[in-house]
């Protein structure tokens, strides 16, 4: 039989937890569930799941703290869920080694995607696979080895930083980069306060990648959080 | 009189009043305090004398040589020493009253060029004139002294009064504060700070030339507002400097100190009288500052209640009828009295629609409360305008199932320090009145631009456009224009909440008609200096 990845759902409002519990199994995932941020960390001791889906707004524990605990023994791929507003915790829970995060609320489409891609770099992670070499999404075509990037057959011009850029954001392809993590793996560490020069050279960027800058397809903006590039 | 224009300006504060410009009485002052350069005001003291008993000699020697009497010449030499006197100062009358007797025995009594007196008469004479001229020179000294005095006292009078007037007519703690440093200045000259308790326990410090010391007069000035009413004068020595440091107390607490910076020495007794008088004023103007402001918070305070009263009402309207149609809808799936399964999903899209609706609406009111409670201006990041426009393209589907869309970027990514959450909710409110209030068809356009060191970002339709009515109130809370089609979606809140978030950038928000008719909302907030400039980082190849 197939292995069914198991997914820890951390969650204390029943309804969220359900319809969250439900889209999971739809696609044959495992599914634990914990109301409490105690009862999180030692099923994630315990049964040692694939994923977690947390919710930053449980009662008992800060969620980035909680993350900050369980990613001291851990490398668990973490998909934090907070409300819209909560740009701050956000931020916080990706610093403290959330791998990526939905906004309430959100359908099972977009939970369902966000666990794609957390497999995916799993997957790529546990089988010790260096990158590819190519990341093709749309139009868009990035040959990490020739430092070429095409849109629509077309090759496209990028300053070397530009290109840094790129190359980063397709490490994380899928998932949410942080200003802070762009920062310092493209200035290196110590750049984080530059962060208006960052937004100038994606919006720059964007210029040359899109079709339609105002409209995204590839590179899209998380408003308060940072960048995603899509994969799918 | 032979003075020159500066001994004359600084021996005689007559020349004050009659020449009350600014600047002069402060270059007077200036030279009457700082004691002036002694040595030149002595020589020239000593000048005056000298040439006043010249001219009394030299008219002398010409009397005698016409036969006038000695008589003459005694009441000229008095006259000479008068003069002096009331040019220079008592000592310098002392002296040429001595001089002037002297002379006269040397000069004019015989045997003439020696201090020999052969006439017995003189034994009178020299007493009497020495006594005389040392008499008037006394008096005259006196009378100057007190003409002094009473101009000193008349121009510390006016500066008190101009003082008085200053703060009663200063409007705002921080210009009350300032006209109170301003007088202090010409009053006492010494460097004087006012603080006022701030927030947190952290008083403010006004007057200060930099930042510096501003620490240490902020942790004095902390204990004397704790000590409240019971606060009393100090005088605490930092690095070898005497500082007063003086409470301006109402009832029962400590509205401000006074900092003076006394240098080496304590001030003398007219500077604390004066300093003292300025406390009062001050205490006065800002126990009035204070009634205003409590006046004005009240009124805020009030008409806020009065608004959130209205906003409740309005939200629980609003909040019932979709989830009217949400039970409704749910209770006929759950009964399975539908039959296809058509007609179930259509009930279910439509739960799903009005839960997206409120939804939208919670967002927007907890826009709204931190929009008026926001300091964005100085908390925001900079952030570029676009990406903001693109995630709020993308959360609206709406507008892009029913109306045509086209987007104008600038040439150059525009940079506004902005809390992104609500700018992206300022541009969905625009998107989501443009697709409410105009029919399905019709075409919108966001553009982002530059003018006048503003950015702007407008969103205009071809649609029927507004009218006069909707022109004027259109950025009024619950203000709504026309039912629209669905019949609960206009709530009057979602303009009013763009100004509010366009208000706290630093910016504005207006509604017109565009010349081909068609609603134009025009939003403008203030640009970044150095935005669109590309970073120097990206010259490393």
């Amino acid at each position: 039989m197939e292995y069914q990845p198991l997914i820890l759902l951390v969650e204390d409002d029943p309804p969220i937890q359900r319809f969250i519990e439900a889209g999971l199994k739809s696609q044959g995932y495992r599914v634990v569930v914990a109301d409490r941020a105690a009862q999180g960390l030692s099923l994630a001791a315990s049964h040692v799941p694939d994923i977690v889906v947390l919710d930053l707004g449980l009662p008992d524990r800060d969620g980035a703290e909680l993350i900050g605990e369980l990613r001291s023994w851990s490398e668990v791929p973490i998909i934090v869920v907070s409300a819209r507003g909560m740009e701050r915790s956000k931020v916080e829970a990706l610093d403290s080694g959330a791998d990526d995060y939905l906004t309430k609320p959100f359908g099972v489409g977009e939970l369902l995607a966000r666990v794609r891609v957390a497999l995916r770099h799993l997957a790529r992670r546990g089988a010790n696979v260096p990158q590819e070499a190519e990341f093709t999404v749309g139009e868009l075509r990035i040959d990490l080895n020739a430092h070429r990037v095409e849109v629509a057959g077309e090759e496209v011009h990028l300053t070397p930083t530009e290109y840094r850029l790129v190359a980063v954001l397709v490490k994380h392809a899928g998932r949410v980069v942080t200003h802070s993590v762009l920062l310092s793996e493209v200035w290196g560490p110590g750049r984080t306060s530059e962060n208006q020069y960052l937004r100038v050279f994606v919006a720059n960027l964007r210029r040359k990648l899109e079709p339609d800058p105002a409209r995204p397809r590839y590179l899209l903006t998380e408003v308060g959080v940072g960048y995603r590039l899509l994969d799918e | 009189m032979v003075t020159t224009e500066g001994q004359l300006a600084a021996e005689r504060p007559e020349s004050v009043s009659a020449h009350p410009d600014g600047p002069r009485v402060w270059r007077i002052l200036r030279f009457r305090h700082s004691g002036g350069p002694g040595a030149l005001r002595a020589l020239t003291q000593i000048g005056i004398t000298v040439l006043s008993l010249g001219i009394a000699t030299a008219l002398a020697l010409f009397f005698r040589s016409l036969g006038i009497t000695e008589t003459s010449i005694v009441m000229l030499y008095l006259l000479s020493v008068v003069i002096a006197s009331v040019t220079t100062g008592r000592v310098m009358g002392i002296i040429a009253s001595v001089v002037a007797v002297v002379l006269f025995n040397f000069l004019f009594t015989e045997p003439r060029f020696t201090f020999v007196v052969n006439d017995t008469q003189y034994l009178v004479t020299f007493p009497v004139m020495l006594t005389v001229a040392a008499i008037s020179s006394e008096l005259t000294a006196r009378i100057r002294q007190q003409a002094t005095e009473a101009e000193r006292r008349e121009h510390q009078t006016k500066l008190l009064y101009e003082s008085s007037r200053a703060l009663l007519g200063a409007r705002g703690t921080e210009t009350v504060a300032a006209a109170a440093l301003h007088h202090l200045a010409g009053l006492i000259h010494r460097r004087v700070h006012c603080a006022v308790p701030g927030s947190d326990d952290d008083p403010q410090v006004y007057g200060l030339e930099t930042g510096k010391d501003s620490e240490r007069y902020r942790h004095d000035c902390a204990r004397l507002f704790r000590a409240g009413g019971s606060a009393s004068e100090e005088w605490i020595e930092h690095d070898g400097e005497l500082f007063l440091y003086l409470p301006v107390r109402s009832h029962h607490e400590a509205l401000a100190v006074l900092i003076v910076d006394c240098g080496t020495e304590r001030l003398p007794a007219e500077s604390l009288a004066s300093l003292s008088a300025v406390a009062v004023q001050l205490a006065l103007a800002l126990d009035r500052e204070r009634m205003s402001q409590k006046a004005e918070d009240a009124r805020v305070e009030t008409e806020r209640e009065r608004l959130r009263a209205n906003l409740l009402q309005s939200i629980s309207h609003d909040l019932r009828s979709p989830l009217a149609a949400i039970t409704g809808a749910a209770s006929a799936v759950l009964d399975g009295s539908l039959g296809d399964g058509k007609s179930s999903r259509e009930m279910i899209t439509s739960i799903r629609d009005d839960a997206r609706w409120l939804a939208g609406l919670v967002e927007n009111l907890l826009s709204l409360t931190r929009a008026e409670e926001s300091t964005v201006r100085i908390s925001g990041s900079l952030e570029v305008l676009d990406d903001v426009l693109s995630s709020a393209l993308s959360r609206m589907e709406r507008i892009h199932a029913t109306h045509s869309l086209s987007v104008d970027l600038d040439a150059e990514p525009v940079l506004v320090r902005m809390d992104g959450g609500l700018m992206e909710q300022l541009i969905l409110n625009l998107l989501d009145n443009a697709a409410t209030h105009t029919p399905a068809g019709t075409h919108v356009r966001v553009t982002i631009g530059r003018l006048d060191g503003n950015v702007t970002l407008v969103v205009e339709d071809d649609g029927p456009g507004l009218s006069r009515h909707a022109l004027r109130h259109a950025f009024e809370r619950f203000f709504t224009d026309k039912p629209v089609a669905d019949g609960r979606r206009g709530m009057g809140l979602g303009l009013a909440i763009c100004k509010s978030i366009a208000e706290a950038h630093g910016g504005s928000i207006s509604a017109s008609n565009c010349p081909a008719g068609g609603a134009r909302f025009e939003v403008r907030l203030p640009a970044q200096p150095d935005s669109g400039s590309m970073p120097p980082i990206d010259a490393e190849v």
